[in-house]
């Protein structure tokens, strides 16, 4: 064989495998995307659902607090408002809700939005913090909104996004799971709200979980964010509450100490006249080790005890109350 | 820069065809610009430290080849105290500081020598190594001196193993930087399916196992035995894929453009005996020790104590070259106890397997030897992860009363397991077929990329994206 004939032989070798691997992620990644957005439930399908279905008047934001803090049904029974709780997993800052909220407030407005506010939320920049915008990578595409965010996890990821399967890494096997009865459990979720059962705090677990947040400064882009929600839901006229749940303390510890984030955070939202209420030292949960799962977060009773306090605030004020 | 990285994806689709686009005599100034960049992407003005090293034993070279007598022992001890001070001053400044601040408490008086605020630069102890075997075979007679000063810097820098190894002797290596290496497909070809498999190995086996078990070790007063000893067999996969990930592109990488690394690792975990994993191992370390410390102190033509005693030194301090901590020490002290304990044992052992009619069953002793092989590496492993040497004893004691349920973190838990199937898969193949080239060779050329086309598959789907460095960059 020639050199020549080589060389073309070779070319088309190397042309016929890009062009299987470009094939084959398409196909896959297709795949992939069905799956993804056929969950029956978990995360991919609560995230889903709040971007692009709820409707809901009541709109509950926030991290793993939040999610585990806000018992839905007793909130909706209280006031009469349909309420979801958006709250994800793992520690998101302020980024995450305002992300979200810029979709929703496209959609509908809301009549109620609640930030479960926590100190670590306007925090300086972590990197696994961006790191779990993973999650919003299979909506990059569907909502510009949540570009700049997704792109502040690397300079690369609008390359990596050129491939199908990448929205999805890391996915297969919760959504394969999802998608099918082995987490028949999870029934007891109700509209977004994941209760922690049968877990109670013991004297082991009183120092796990204590962040030093007085040390930490605020990161200005999240101050930013902070304002332009604000801002979002004044001119959408949707009422915004910026609520801390309680965290466990003893008595010893409850002496009125404020992080130094949190102090510029409040400033900051009692300057814009924003409804801020802390329950992190209400003495109802102080030193209370059977309503808490853990350090930070309360467990199935405490939530209810919790959700019941949230429910008669919200039916019976409506109004900026400002604890510290 | 991270060979896990699209900024190296980058940095290796540009330097590579400029390379074979080069007119040869200049080749060599176009891999030193990139292997410099390359450093300095990590914190640039530590090129400095390797540029002093590089230097001192570029003269060094010179002067022990144009000296004679016992001149020739001072070049080679100020060439060996400058490299060792580097590394001393960087990694073990602070640890032996600290050590010293403990022993003057336990008397009653105060340290009042400060610590150093200084990181410790990436691969230190891989390019100082790699630059006292210059030396030393030039002393020894074994390697000529390298008069071209940009070929010898090379020779330290040269990107793909300059921050993780393999350690390459100056023989292997530095003639290849004059040798015109030729656009050859094949070898690209095979280079490149090198470095994707090393590439999965990292991606998908190791920095997915790494969730876990940094869960798990980092919270060890939390977890009981079962869900630590869990996580030492997950480490033991960690680190083997993270680093022989790392070897693999780094041979790859060079293999494209036609230099041939050494072989760094051989299927450790198929060994049949501590001695045998050593041999499989990072070899070029294991060798390194062999040649220039193990054989300096007298090998096994000495007393029997005292070939006990090379042995078991050679081991320590091959802990500490891992790290500046107790843990490292410990590590490699365990290691240096199972080889001599292996000597010691060895014809008892013989009768023993006799006695069980083992040596009739030869694929059953085989798995048993392979098995406690690797129940002893692992034992080790749990002090070379662990934070602290009394972590590392508190995390034994846990393993050994196996208490308390284990950590599920489900999602974690099957792609670390589906991901050591498949390694140990391909591994076995391997090592059964006594099958040394590429994973995944075949005659059938669809075949062949069907396989390396899943990996990148694989790779996309269930691959680590955010995982974090090497862990024998900080060595």
């Amino acid at each position: 064989m020639s050199k020549l004939k080589i060389n073309r032989l070779r070319i088309i070798k190397v042309l016929s495998f890009i062009l299987l691997i470009v094939i084959a992620d398409q196909i896959t990644g297709k795949i992939l995307k069905h799956l993804y957005f056929s969950q029956k439930t978990g995360q991919g399908q609560n995230m889903s659902y709040i971007l692009s279905d709820c409707k809901a008047d009541i709109l509950i934001f926030g991290n793993s607090r939040a999610q585990h803090h806000y018992d839905t049904k007793i909130i909706s029974d209280s006031i009469g408002l349909t309420c979801y709780n958006a709250g994800i997993d793992g520690g998101h800052s302020i980024l995450m809700p305002y992300a979200e909220i810029q979709v929703i407030l496209k959609r509908y407005i809301p009549k109620i939005i609640i930030i479960e506010f926590d100190p670590s939320f306007v925090m300086e920049y972590r990197k696994s913090e961006y790191d779990r915008f993973s999650v919003l990578l299979p909506y990059y595409n569907i909502y510009p909104e949540l570009q700049p965010l997704i792109q502040k996890r690397g300079p690369w990821e609008k390359v990596k996004l050129l491939s199908e399967i990448y929205p999805y890494n890391s996915n297969i096997i919760g959504m394969i799971r999802m998608n099918t009865n082995i987490d028949a459990n999870r029934k007891w979720i109700f509209n977004g709200y994941i209760p922690i059962k049968d877990k109670q705090m013991n004297e082991s677990m009183i120092n796990i979980g204590i962040e030093h947040a007085t040390q930490s400064k605020a990161d200005p882009d999240k101050i930013k964010a902070l304002e332009d929600i604000i801002q979002l839901c004044k001119n959408k006229k949707v009422a915004l509450f910026f609520i801390n749940s309680p965290i466990y303390q003893t008595a010893q510890e409850n002496n009125g100490n404020i992080a130094g984030s949190t102090k510029q955070v409040i400033k900051l939202l009692t300057k814009q006249n924003t409804t801020t209420i802390d329950y992190s030292k209400d003495p109802q949960f102080i030193g209370q080790m059977a309503l808490f799962a853990d350090r930070l977060h309360l467990n199935e009773k405490g939530a209810i005890k919790y959700s019941q306090i949230i429910g008669g605030l919200l039916k019976n004020k409506y109004r900026i109350i400002s604890i510290q | 820069m991270l060979f896990n990285s699209i900024h190296f994806f980058l940095f290796f689709i540009i330097v590579t065809p400029l390379y074979f686009l080069l007119p040869h005599k200049f080749r060599w100034m176009l891999l030193l610009g990139a292997s410099c960049y390359f450093y300095m992407a990590f914190v640039p003005v530590y090129i400095l430290i390797l540029g002093f090293t590089i230097v001192i034993d570029y003269f060094a070279g010179i002067l022990l080849e144009n000296t004679e007598g016992k001149k020739r022992k001072y070049w080679l001890i100020a060439s060996l105290v400058a490299n060792i001070g580097v590394l001393a001053v960087f990694k073990y400044y602070n640890f032996l500081n600290n050590n010293l601040s403990e022993f003057l408490s336990t008397l009653g008086y105060e340290n009042t020598i400060p610590n150093l605020s200084i990181l410790l630069p990436i691969g230190l102890s891989f390019h100082t190594f790699q630059a006292m075997s210059y030396t030393i075979e030039v002393y020894r007679g074994h390697q000529k001196a390298e008069r071209h000063f940009g070929i010898y810097a090379l020779f330290v820098m040269f990107y793909p193993q300059l921050v993780a190894g393999p350690i390459e002797r100056p023989q292997n290596l530095l003639h290849q930087f004059r040798e015109k290496h030729e656009f050859d497909y094949d070898r690209i070809v095979e280079g490149l399916k090198l470095m994707l498999w090393g590439l999965f190995m990292k991606l998908v086996v190791a920095d997915r196992l790494a969730i876990y078990v940094n869960a798990v070790y980092n919270n060890a007063d939390q977890h009981g035995g079962k869900t630590l000893a869990l996580a030492t067999v997950f480490f033991a996969f960690q680190i083997y894929c993270d680093f022989a990930g790392y070897s693999n592109m780094a041979i790859g990488a060079a293999k494209v453009m036609g230099f041939k690394l050494m072989t760094n690792f051989n299927r450790p975990y198929f060994s049949r005996s501590i001695s045998e994993f050593w041999k499989r191992w990072h070899i070029s370390l294991s060798t390194w020790f062999k040649d220039y410390l193990y054989i300096s102190l007298g090998g096994n033509r000495v007393t029997i104590p005292r070939w006990y005693l090379n042995l078991f030194i050679v081991f320590v301090i091959s802990g500490l070259w891992h790290g500046a901590n107790w843990t490292f020490i410990i590590w490699g002290a365990i290691n240096g106890f199972y080889l001599v304990f292996a000597i010691v044992t060895e014809k008892w052992r013989k009768k023993m397997g006799n006695f069980l009619y083992l040596n009739r069953v030869p694929q059953l002793n085989n798995a048993l030897q392979i098995g406690i092989t690797f129940v002893l590496a692992c034992f080790a492993w749990v002090f070379f992860r662990a934070n602290t040497a009394s972590d590392g004893f508190q995390i034994v004691n846990k393993i050994l009363l196996m208490g308390g349920s284990i950590y599920i973190d489900i999602n974690t838990i099957l792609y670390s397991l589906a991901g050591i199937g498949f390694l140990l898969m391909v591994e076995f193949t391997r090592e059964h077929d006594h099958h040394d080239g590429l994973p995944f060779k075949t005659n059938h050329w669809f075949k062949e990329q069907l396989a390396y086309g899943m990996l990148i598959i694989g790779i996309l789907m269930i691959g680590v994206f955010d995982g974090g460095q090497f862990i024998y960059f900080q060595f």
